[in-house]
């Protein structure tokens, strides 16, 4: 018979076997939550700012729009700087980050237009507004992940 | 696993830690592929918290795994920094499929019962 294929390393016994495997699947579980769990407080972040930009701009006149510019922009200065430091990336990240970013930018551009050409300054179409501008960003961050093929599922 | 058994023909089964991969047996190499196969690529310090190593013991089984091709290392600039992202490569996936296949057939294994 060819022994080409036949291992020469002892064999785990069964309990180290399933210990392995425990710890495998323990690890792999990790570092997907690690990796998922950056991305919900990115987009819930930005979801929240979301909100109070289009606030500010829809209630807060021409000064609003002044003061809300400038603050969007630390607040995207500060998101990046934070989510380059993450250490892990689950597969999917850059399409999720990517889908809830488009649809905001649609959802936000609409509510904006309408809004200014239609009724600046009413406070029953700015405040719903925007909460549907967060809606996007919040359906990215939470809706629940495929469940991908792991080697250790 | 079987293996055919020579000039009979006749099959045999093989004990299945003949299917454990090499590069694997050891536990700290399992523990990172292991870690790399939740996600896409994850960095130096991530990995060496996760499974709780040193600098130096993950760099060498790194090296090992590199080697084997069962991972892909790249270094990328941030600022004055350098950071170093491991992924897992499909050959490396692979191995650790049928490593942990051969581990769940061996943590199935039973004795036979006495009375036989």
């Amino acid at each position: 018979m060819d022994d080409a294929h036949l291992t020469t390393q002892p064999a785990p016994d069964p309990r180290e076997a399933a210990a392995a495997l425990d710890r495998a699947s323990r690890l792999a579980w990790t570092t997907r939550a690690q990796g998922w769990r950056w991305v919900r407080r990115y987009l819930t972040g930005w979801a929240v700012a979301s909100v109070g930009l289009v606030l500010t701009i829809g209630l807060g006149g021409r000064a609003g729009f002044f003061v809300g510019m400038a603050v969007w922009a630390v607040v995207v200065a500060a998101g990046t700087a934070w989510s380059s430091r993450q250490g892990a990336t689950a597969a999917g990240t850059a399409r999720r980050i990517f889908v809830g970013a488009a649809s905001w930018a649609v959802v936000y551009g609409v509510a904006l237009f309408a809004g200014m050409s239609l009724w600046p300054g009413l406070v029953a179409y700015w405040v719903p507004a925007a909460l549907v501008s967060a809606a996007p960003l919040l359906l990215a961050a939470w809706l629940p992940t495929r469940h991908d093929a792991m080697a250790t599922a | 696993m079987t293996a055919d058994g020579g000039a009979g023909g006749e099959i045999v089964e093989l004990h299945p830690r003949h299917a454990l991969d090499d590069v694997l047996q050891s536990a700290v190499r399992l523990s990172i592929t292991a870690a790399l196969s939740g996600v896409e690529r994850a960095d130096f310090r991530t990995l060496r918290d996760t499974i709780e190593l040193s600098d130096s013991a993950l760099s060498k089984q790194l090296t090992a795994l590199e080697d084997a091709g069962y991972v892909e290392i790249t270094k990328e600039r941030a600022g004055r920094r350098a950071r170093t992202w491991v992924r897992l490569t499909d050959a490396g996936a692979g191995a650790l499929r049928s490593h942990l296949a051969a581990l769940r057939a061996i943590a199935e294994l039973s004795l036979p019962s006495a009375d036989g």
